[in-house]
């Protein structure tokens, strides 16, 4: 379940983060460009929540891949993908990636329609801590969840966890975060990204 | 809905096993438990950690129930279709002590509903999602936990997130929100 849009935006219209709730949109985008990445992330929130929607649309545009960094070469990291793809379970894990490449983060239909429809939502938790590798500081952790589904072909949930190592640069505090969808093709006009800081 | 902090634990000071969430307020619809956590204990590869809850730091009453849809480094587990009259409700796994090279944090997300006691026979409900992965995926896994707390008519003022094999180490904490 979403942690709260509907009082998140309307929060955001009223150009206004209080009103007693703890999240606050930092950045919406509705680029449609594969890649986004959010810049200068403030360090006054204990959490960060990527929330990302994309409506159908009538071209196959690949497949339907999330992916997450802090930063573009991500050694050192691993991710591991628990799925429904209709009635069967599986698992995808991935370790580190090439340059530029990020981490799978999201798994999906690859023959998306007109009458298919994404969402993903990923959370950073304690985000800007100090980076480590013993018992009183750590590497980073993130958890991410979504579906998507295709009336016409397939539905898919499922549940990702994405570690960083110590020895990569893209580990905490994270002040930089780029999303992007996997084969770089562009997406379709509707899709809206947000990042959400939560206190 | 609204999403409102309450509180945060930590085990910073100290490794603790049971990290408390105290005066709980009555005043939401439900809780949601954001955090990161690990322990000290040497565990084997699996889901062999336990990070389990306590309602009002119930430890022996037998009224937790649980059940469990996961996988692990090796592919997709076999279900835990339910444990029942239990003393904790499971709700996390975590990888333990310096597997793969480090102390891993797990990622948990839980939610909790019906916690204020309003209404007989509506047990206080939990949803959660514990997420970890480790270098080369050798201790990774992915879990939905949904389970229940048989408290009747008492309502739930504190919560304890109990580490059942080893204590959280220090880095560990956890926020607790109010939903309404």
């Amino acid at each position: 379940m979403p942690f709260g849009a509907g009082k998140v935006a309307l929060l955001g219209a009223a150009g206004s983060g209080g009103g007693g709730s703890s999240i606050e949109p930092i950045q919406t985008s509705t680029s449609t460009a594969a890649s986004l990445t959010f810049t200068s992330i403030p360090q006054t929130y204990k959490h960060l929540w990527l929330v990302w929607t994309l409506p159908g649309n009538s071209s196959n545009w690949g497949n339907a891949y999330t992916y997450a960094e802090n930063d573009p070469v991500p050694n050192y990291s691993a991710s591991h993908i628990f799925y429904d793809h209709d009635y069967s379970l599986a698992i995808y894990q991935t370790d580190e990636q090439p340059a530029g490449y990020g981490l799978k983060m999201a798994y999906g239909d690859d023959s998306v329609s007109t009458s298919s429809v994404q969402y993903h939502e990923f959370l950073w938790p304690y985000y800007s801590d100090a980076a480590g590798s013993g018992t009183t500081s750590r590497w980073l952790g993130a958890s991410g969840s979504g579906y998507t589904g295709n009336p016409n072909t397939a539905f898919y949930s499922y549940l990702t966890a994405l570690n960083e190592y110590g020895g990569s640069t893209a580990t905490l505090p994270i002040t930089e975060l780029t999303v992007k969808f996997g084969d770089g093709t562009a997406l379709p006009s509707g899709t809206t990204r947000t990042l959400y800081g939560i206190n | 809905m609204a999403l409102e902090f309450i509180a945060e634990v930590d085990a910073n000071s100290t490794d603790t096993e049971n990290l408390v969430f105290t005066g709980i307020p009555q005043t939401y619809d439900s809780l949601r438990i954001v955090g990161i956590g690990n322990t000290d204990y040497s565990l084997s590869q699996g889901m062999n950690g336990v990070f389990s809850l306590q309602f009002n730091e119930q430890t022996s009453d037998s009224k937790h129930a649980y059940m469990r849809v996961a996988s692990d480094y090796n592919g997709v587990l076999t279900n835990n279709e339910g444990t029942y009259n239990a003393n904790y409700a499971e709700c996390g796994s975590m990888s333990g002590n310096a597997p793969d090279g480090g102390y891993w944090p797990a990622t948990y997300i839980i939610d909790i509903y019906s916690y204020k006691g309003e209404a007989s026979n509506h047990d206080v409900q939990y949803f959660s999602r514990s997420v970890l992965a480790t270098n080369d995926n050798n201790y990774s896994h992915a879990a939905y936990y949904a389970g229940t707390y048989n408290n009747g008519t008492t309502a739930i003022t504190s919560l304890q997130l109990k580490s059942a094999f080893g204590n959280w180490i220090r880095f560990s904490k956890f926020s607790l929100y109010g939903r309404d």
